[in-house]
């Protein structure tokens, strides 16, 4: 089977990388639509901002382009390490501010549904991203990153740099406190069950 | 077990709608990755320029550094001091391994040996 020389979507992530420590542009752009989304969407979800999750989403690329041409293929996924470089850089702000008001959450994206599906989305993803930032910083992160990232707790461990049964005990703590929280505001919200 | 299947969860209409939340990158912030990839790139690809080094430097690095002009300036030191003072135990010594048994070594020929009672038969 013969592949175009411009089909970048079979090549791995950790190659893509050397490729572009080796000088290829092209592979810094594959690397950029391949990553980018998932950098942005995950900030976005532990910071609330759109703003703020783009700023972070830069600044976790530009170090990833940085530490290209020292990268240690087979060590670690890059996936992985972004998600700890956005995860501490997301930490930080929240250090400076904590507390996301649901005015600050953007409106869906989802055209198709009725206006009172969507009013239903827009109510459960907001309560969510509300009572996320009302979570202590590590429970919310290891939240977000099993239950809407959706990776697995050694892949969570690994990016948390906690054991495994460390994550499953903030998972859990997390969403008991979650439950809790959004218990009372299902109805406030007129939200069905 | 860490990787348990997976079973309803009572926040899974929450998930799932954050879940559809995705908005793309703008255009503007890929447009910015892309440049620091660009600029990051050229960084790495440019070789870091020379720095300029003095003679001193070049003729130490062909030599081997400090420790080996150290070195070099003791051995002189001590052929000066050889040179001079002579010592007596150095100058048996150099000529048992010069000369060594002498006697053994010299074959003293007879001066009429020689290729002349060959003459004839040339």
């Amino acid at each position: 089977m013969t592949m175009p020389f411009d089909d970048t979507s079979a090549v791995p992530t950790e190659a893509l990388l050397l490729l572009y420590a080796n000088g290829d542009r092209e592979a810094s752009r594959a690397l950029t639509m391949r990553l980018l989304p998932r950098v942005l969407s995950h900030a976005e979800r532990v910071l609330g901002n759109r703003a703020e999750a783009e700023d972070i989403a830069q600044e976790a690329m530009l170090r990833l382009w940085k530490i290209a041409p020292d990268w240690r293929q087979g060590e670690a996924k890059v996936t992985t390490w972004l998600y700890r470089v956005v995860g501490n850089l997301c930490t930080d702000r929240l250090r400076r501010r904590r507390g996301v008001g649901l005015d600050e959450v953007p409106e869906p994206v989802d055209d198709q549904a009725s206006p009172a599906d969507r009013m239903q989305e827009t109510a459960r993803a907001s309560a969510l991203h509300a009572a996320l930032a009302r979570l202590p910083e590590r429970q919310a992160q290891a939240v977000i990153l099993r239950h809407i990232e959706e990776l697995s707790n050694p892949e969570i461990a690994e990016i948390m740099d906690i054991s495994v049964e460390a994550v499953e005990s903030l998972v859990a703590r997390g969403k008991r406190a979650l439950t809790a929280d959004l218990a009372g505001q299902r109805e406030e919200l007129g939200i069905r069950e | 077990m860490s990787n348990a299947p997976y079973e309803p969860d009572p926040l899974e209409a929450e998930f799932s709608a954050l879940k559809r939340r995705v908005e793309p990158p703008s255009g503007d912030l890929m447009a910015r990755v892309m440049a620091d990839a660009d600029a990051v790139q050229a960084q790495i690809l440019t070789p870091l320029p020379k720095a300029r080094v003095s003679a001193l430097s070049r003729v130490m690095d062909v030599i081997g550094g400090w420790p080996t002009l150290a070195g070099m300036a003791t051995a002189g030191m001590a052929g000066v001091w050889i040179g001079v003072a002579q010592p007596a135990a150095l100058l048996e010594g150099s000529q048992t391994l010069l000369y060594g048994d002498a006697n053994a070594a010299l074959v003293d020929l007879d001066p009429s040996f020689g290729f002349s009672d060959l003459d004839g038969e040339l």
